[in-house]
């Protein structure tokens, strides 16, 4: 007989993934949206409560869990947003000039580090990343084969990594 | 999703060429896989610095004026090759 081992998850856990949820509120709100940072605390005062109340009960991880309520706040948020946006649009958010400072400093350093690349590593960058075309698009682009494109773009990324500060 | 993605399956879901199925199975993947989660957020930022107008769109007019020329001694290459 198979006996599966129930998940249990404490507030540290839930805690633990504040990265992640913030990343896929971000990707899927926007970055310069203000409220980002609120859905995420909202998500996670949701996961705590629903732990103290006995709501997660360990049939899957902590992960699908939190992905699952993250996903529906997400849904949610959008819903409103729409109701919202039909009578008046906001005003979009003005930067951080400290972040910004940094963004571009890192842009420079990013687009020395690119120009000091080979040619033909410029030129998968350039199309995939830049121009938006799929892998195979770029591959007939260049008389080369999709698997090289993908060889190219994973080295020139590795390259230029390296000149960027963390 | 079982096993780790690819390099190029990251890429999709972060240019948001990936269809609905594919990206919510990386989704919840993610959220169980810090290995992954660390890898791709690290290639987030390195494409977000590098779809920068001053990065690659800087090379709009280089690559307009250089790549025909440079396909068309490809071609060439590519003969002598086979023979």
């Amino acid at each position: 007989m198979t006996v599966f081992k129930k998940h249990t998850a404490s507030e540290d856990d839930i805690l633990k993934y504040r990265d992640v949820i913030s990343f896929r509120v971000r990707k899927a709100l926007g970055s310069s949206n203000p409220d980002w940072e609120d859905v995420v605390n909202e998500i996670l005062t949701q996961a705590l409560e629903k732990v103290k109340n006995g709501g997660f009960r360990g049939d899957s991880s902590i992960g699908t869990f939190l992905y699952t309520i993250t996903s529906r706040r997400i849904i949610d948020y959008i819903r409103q947003k729409t109701k919202v946006l039909r009578h008046a649009p906001e005003p979009s958010p003005f930067p951080d000039p400290h972040d910004e400072v940094e963004s571009r400093e890192r842009a420079r350093q990013l687009a020395a580090a690119v120009s000091r690349l080979k040619p033909k590593f410029r030129d998968v960058l350039y199309l995939y990343y830049y121009k938006e075309l799929s892998r195979d698009e770029v591959a007939r682009r260049l008389d080369i084969t999709p698997r090289r494109v993908s060889e190219r773009v994973n080295y020139a990324i590795k390259l230029v990594k390296k000149s960027v500060k963390p | 999703m079982a096993k780790c993605p690819k390099d190029d399956f990251m890429d999709s879901y972060l240019l948001g060429k990936m269809d609905d199925k594919a990206r919510d199975e990386f989704e919840e993947h993610y959220f169980n896989c810090a290995s992954c989660f660390a890898k791709m957020t690290e290639r987030d930022k390195i494409i977000g610095l590098l779809r920068d107008e001053e990065v690659l769109g800087a090379l709009a007019e280089y690559y307009v004026e250089t790549s025909p020329r440079r396909r068309g001694w490809r071609r060439l290459f590519k003969v002598f090759r086979r023979r």
